[in-house]
């Protein structure tokens, strides 16, 4: 690994998008590069590596493991989205490390658990749509949270309409923060299919 | 004010900084600060899944872990100097070094062995001559013959003996015996130790002969030891071909039988013998073996390995064989591991892949640590098997094995 000498190469590099970043990486090779997504990413490629590997020490040698691939993967590969990419790489050698111990398994391509695991927003497709709901259309809104299940529906209700936070919705409901959260989502990417289904139909 | 707290919170990717997944957890934003962060969460899976890790995590300090991993991956070492601050790179001045030092003593080798090469010839020429004379001597005394260079598999100090026979040949043959023998007497070394170059021997000359090549067997009657007609002429090594480049080393080997073509030489071993049971009594010698295609990868799993990060270790490497299944390093670094975590089968199993090929460069190590393993694990029966494979093959850990086999009879 090369020298990135503290922090003074940070100047050159921080004002940069990362797609700029990737293609300044495959002309130079320069490890400051590498540093200032370290700088960027880190501490959320950490946090993923947390929630499915579940101990500090597993975590961050696959942090360390994901940053040693990009030496390698960022001049193989052509990346249009760096961040969803990134995401996606620690998230599947997470999964890779879950499967050598055994986990999970495939059945007819749905990842089984091998222990119950709730509220897991697992999908092998990543995308981050950065959609948002349309709340002027009351009515159809309206209709379409009355059709989600119960806990999606409060937890909706309380977070978009009553805008609470987090915290004031588990205190209320005593769901779990993760709950809440995956009420939170789930309930909003079916109320999209629900609210896209309406347009159609007009 | 609300535009800092933005420009804290959110990075230009749109994505939580690290402050505020800190300040989030900590429960000290307000609550604004708290609703644009829980409004990012439900769009972004990246940052939701994060704080969902971080958040059950017990490591509530995570960016003190983040630094230590930082330094792990951009090591920085700073030094003063006329009062400036110069930041080293430890390792990749080590790896300079290396390389630098490798590259020297190749160069080294090299004109070592043509000054060798040289002199030898130059002796040789004075020997033959003095042969001549000696002979002119010696003629009436006791003449030699052809039978003392008969060919057999370990016998040359057979060659070396004074059987004085007549030799049925012209005077010619026999003055090529006598030559020979005499250049014999000269160059022979120890009966116990000799030294061998390695990897030149097809390049020397043909007028040069070594004890150990004077076993040959006579073309024909009247052509009988001739510097181009040498038959069993001993071939050294060469470098096995493998997916690694290999720099090539340069072995100094003490053998007490040299005329074993299986005898492996230890000019192949790279990085460091984790494995220090038992001596050796090989001069070490130094070669560097690098992986061309991962250069950079490859390093750091043997540094989890020599800190002691044995499962580290472990998930580097299978990883590692995951693309590359047939590196003997990892293989066998990979083995090494599982062993320093008691976990013999999986060692066992690593190694045994190392062991089924003989040209691997791990294969002697390999080799030993299986029968070490089966001597802690009260396996008598397969540590005597491989000890006794180690010793047929007579390799590095010949004399190990000799002292493994006997502890076992004693036992």
């Amino acid at each position: 690994m090369l020298t990135v000498p503290g922090n003074s190469s940070r100047g050159k590099y921080n004002d940069l998008a990362d797609e700029k970043l990737v293609s300044l990486f495959k002309e130079t090779a320069d490890s400051s590069i590498i540093a200032e997504f370290y700088t960027r990413y880190s501490h959320l490629i950490y946090g993923v590596c947390l929630k499915y590997l579940k101990n500090d020490s597993d975590s961050k040698d696959a942090l360390m493991h994901v940053y040693e691939k990009l030496f390698i993967y960022l001049k193989q590969y052509e990346i249009a989205n760096f961040k969803s990419w990134f995401y996606s790489v620690a998230k599947h050698h997470c999964l890779y490390l879950l499967k050598k111990r055994k986990e999970y398994t495939y059945e007819e391509n749905i990842i089984v658990w091998k222990s119950p695991k709730e509220f897991v927003e697992f999908a092998d497709d990543i995308t981050l749509t950065g959609q948002c709901l349309n709340e002027d259309k009351t009515k159809q809104l309206f209709n379409a949270i009355e059709k989600l299940n119960e806990e999606q529906k409060i937890c909706i209700d309380l977070f978009y309409l009553q805008e609470k936070s987090y915290q004031e919705i588990q205190e209320i409901t005593q769901f779990t923060f993760k709950q809440v959260k995956s009420y939170i989502q789930n309930g909003k990417r079916n109320l999209k299919i629900l609210l896209s289904e309406y347009y159609n139909n007009e | 004010m609300n535009n800092s707290s933005n420009h804290r919170h959110f990075s230009p990717s749109g994505c939580l900084t690290s402050e505020a997944i800190n300040l989030y957890i900590q429960k000290k934003l307000t609550d604004k600060e708290v609703r644009k962060i829980e409004l990012h969460l439900t769009d972004c899976q990246f940052c939701s899944d994060a704080i969902d890790g971080l958040i059950i995590s017990d490591n509530k300090d995570f960016e003190t872990t983040l630094s230590e991993v930082r330094d792990k991956l951009f090591p920085t070492d700073q030094k003063k100097f006329n009062g400036k601050t110069i930041n080293i790179n430890k390792k990749s001045n080590r790896i300079r070094n290396i390389i630098y030092l490798s590259i020297a003593a190749s160069i080294s080798v090299i004109i070592i062995s043509y000054l060798s090469i040289i002199s030898i010839n130059n002796s040789s020429k004075n020997n033959s001559l003095l042969g001549i004379e000696e002979f002119e001597n010696k003629k009436s005394e006791s003449p030699l013959t052809e039978s003392t260079f008969k060919d057999s598999s370990n016998n040359k100090k057979e060659a070396q003996k004074t059987d004085t026979k007549n030799s049925q040949g012209s005077a010619n043959n026999q003055n090529n015996i006598d030559r020979i023998e005499i250049i014999n007497k000269l160059l022979k070394t120890d009966s116990e130790d000799e030294i061998i170059l390695s990897d030149y021997s097809s390049e020397l000359s043909d007028n040069f002969y070594t004890p150990e090549i004077i076993n040959t067997q006579p073309s024909d009657d009247n052509n009988i030891v001739d510097g181009n007609s040498v038959e069993d002429y001993k071939k050294m090594e060469e470098l096995p071909a493998s997916s690694n480049g290999i720099i090539a080393g340069y072995s100094v080997t003490k053998e007490k039988e040299s005329n074993d073509k299986n005898t492996q030489r230890s000019n192949k071993s790279s990085g460091q013998n984790p494995n220090s049971a038992g001596s050796t009594k090989t001069v070490p010698s130094f070669s560097l073996s690098y992986d061309a295609d991962e250069n950079e990868v490859s390093p750091a799993g043997l540094d989890k390995y020599n800190a002691g990060d044995y499962s580290g270790a472990i998930t580097y490497y299978e990883e590692y064989l995951h693309v590359y299944p047939d590196d003997a390093q990892a293989q066998y670094y990979c083995g090494m591991s599982h062993y320093k975590l008691k976990q013999y089968n999986k060692a066992l199993e690593l190694l045994n892949k190392v062991v089924s090929n003989k040209q691997n460069h791990f294969y002697q190590q390999a080799q030993w640590q299986i029968a070490q393993i089966y001597i802690e694990t009260n396996n008598t029966q397969q540590a005597r098997k491989v000890l006794n494979e180690i010793i047929d093959e007579k390799g590095t850990y010949l004399n190990n094995a000799i002292e493994a086999v006997n502890n076992l009879e004693n036992q």
